[in-house]
């Protein structure tokens, strides 16, 4: 808890510096004030506006977290399905690197077209943005099991069902969690994305009409917003690792 | 010369048909290679049941890849060529290894990091869909881990770790054992205190083993023969251990009597070891 305290004192300290020093320069110059709001200001367009911008931020988290419970599915599914049929693995890595290669951001307006302005489109845009690092890591995270627990598994005939459950999913565990945590960030940037492209609400579109209208409030606001969808969807990943990853995270000081 | 003095005490097994008269390992190997590199050739082994044979020979000669043969874990993908036959009590060993009576404990303890001592001494009753049975208790407390049954193994010593694989490799009360290079890098205590348990599990269950090893004092310690293993992946001899097991070990007559053996072993592989007894 120690640790906690300097690290909160710090993160404080910081803020009282920066923002006096932020408010002083809007005031001063007009440029600052129209890049960057100010942060009187920032805080008068939340408090005015903060039934939108909540709406706005739930509206995106949903599609980010939807968007990664669908890429978390598919991935173990595929990652399972590799375990019963080892060479399907050879046809799906490349695949998946292939679909890596090509910008995905680019996709947005395709799915918009294919499934609408609505929730789906930007699911869809989430869940291919943040399947790649998941099923990379946990893809990683078998190859790195040693052979000894594979020949120790064939001592016993152990059927696959049993290894999977017993062995390669907790095995794969660390490398699949710190892929997952890459993954439930990279689920709230796709769902902005998609909302960019067209959406009727959502943060995205926040910020998509903030430069189009130069509104710096709305924008910092969004922003200030995706930054907490963010924050929480990594901290969510974290707290599940805390809780089933203790064989392998440090101990904890106390 | 097998351990009749240990009959008694074995529990019984289910046997396969006719497996007490088969020998418990029948394997010829007329050779195994790596790629171009050839590991072993014009092995044979025969190993009756109840036997404890120990295969000595120094570091890089193939004694791993024999085991892993053995236990037909090897070939296994490309560039790996085997020209033999391995029948375990009258089976294949993926037969064999099927009806859950094989154990295998590696040089590398293996344990499963996510498990704890108790799980990872029952993860082979779980793997066979046995039950969980009280002998995991009686073996914790036979290795003396009863206390540390919920550690992870990353916060046991590495002594501690392998009298975990040990204890593992007994649960499934297996008739057929394979040993590689088990107590290497273990300390002098630990290795007697191990020794002592292997014999005490061999007792109990009447258990064939087979041990892979490059150190002369063990395999005398713990085996009825001794094959040695010459440089070029072939059988260069093989000698008889006259005494019944268990043995003394280092403070008992054991020492003085196959004084003989020990240096003629030591000769045979070039090691320096033996000269100071």
């Amino acid at each position: 808890m120690r640790h906690d305290r300097t690290v909160c004192l710090t993160y404080t300290g910081t803020v009282l510096l920066v923002v006096p020093v932020w408010e002083w320069a809007s005031r001063s110059s007009s440029g600052v004030r129209l890049l960057l709001s100010s942060p009187i200001s920032i805080a008068g367009f939340i408090n005015a506006n903060a039934q939108d911008l909540l709406r706005a931020t739930w509206v995106t988290w949903l599609e980010a977290f939807l968007g990664l419970l669908l890429a978390v599915g598919t991935s173990l599914t595929l990652m399972v399905l590799t375990f019963f049929v080892p060479r399907l693995m050879r046809f799906v890595m490349p695949a998946m690197i292939a679909s890596q290669v090509i910008p995905l951001i680019v996709l947005a307006p395709f799915f918009v077209l294919a499934l609408g302005i609505g929730v789906s489109s930007k699911v869809a845009m989430a869940a291919v943005l943040c399947f790649f690092p998941m099923f990379v890591g946990m893809a990683q995270g078998y190859r790195l099991i040693p052979q000894n627990v594979h020949d120790l598994l064939s001592v016993y005939e152990a059927r696959t069902a049993t290894r999977v459950l017993r062995a390669y999913l907790p095995l794969a565990m660390p490398s699949g969690m710190a892929g997952l945590k890459v993954s439930a960030t990279l689920s709230v940037i796709g769902a902005i994305v998609a909302e960019f492209t067209g959406s009727e609400v959502g943060l995205g579109r926040n910020l998509f009409l903030s430069t189009i209208r130069l509104q710096p409030d709305l924008m910092m606001a969004s922003l200030a917003g995706s930054a907490i969808l963010g924050a929480t969807m990594f901290w969510g990943v974290h707290l599940i690792e805390q809780r089933f990853g203790a064989w392998y995270l440090p101990a904890s000081g106390e | 010369m097998t351990n009749e003095d240990t009959v008694d005490e074995a529990v019984a097994i289910p046997t396969l048909n006719n497996e007490q008269e088969e020998p418990a390992v029948i394997a010829q190997i007329r050779s195994f290679s790596f790629g171009s590199r050839s590991v072993l050739r014009n092995v044979q082994l025969t190993v009756g049941q109840g036997e404890a044979v120990a295969v000595l020979g120094s570091s890089g000669c193939g004694k791993s890849t024999l085991v892993r043969l053995l236990a037909g874990l090897l070939p296994r993908g490309l560039g790996q060529h085997f020209d033999g036959d391995v029948v375990l009590s009258g089976v294949s060993p993926s037969i064999y290894r099927a009806t859950g009576r094989l154990a295998v404990m590696f040089q590398d303890p293996t344990l499963l990091a996510h498990m704890s001592v108790e799980q990872n001494i029952g993860l082979p009753l779980q793997l066979l869909q046995r039950e969980f049975s009280d002998d995991v208790q009686a073996l914790l407390q036979l290795v003396g881990l009863h206390d540390f049954r919920r550690y992870l193994p990353r916060d046991l010593s590495g002594g501690m770790r392998t009298r975990t694989a040990l204890a593992r490799s007994f649960v499934s009360k297996p008739s057929l054992l394979f040993l590689d290079e088990p107590f290497a890098g273990l300390d002098l205590g630990w290795r007697e205190s191990l020794y002592s348990s292997l014999q005490d599990l061999r007792r109990r269950y009447g258990t064939t083993i087979v041990m892979v090893t490059h150190d002369l004092e063990e395999a005398v310690y713990n085996s009825d023969r001794v094959l040695i293993m010459g440089g070029d992946g072939t059988f260069a001899e093989e000698f008889r251990v006259p005494g019944a097991i268990p043995r003394d070990y280092r403070f008992g007559e054991t020492i003085a009597r196959h004084t003989a053996l020990l240096s003629r072993l030591a000769q045979l592989l070039g090691s320096p070891a033996m000269e100071s007894v």
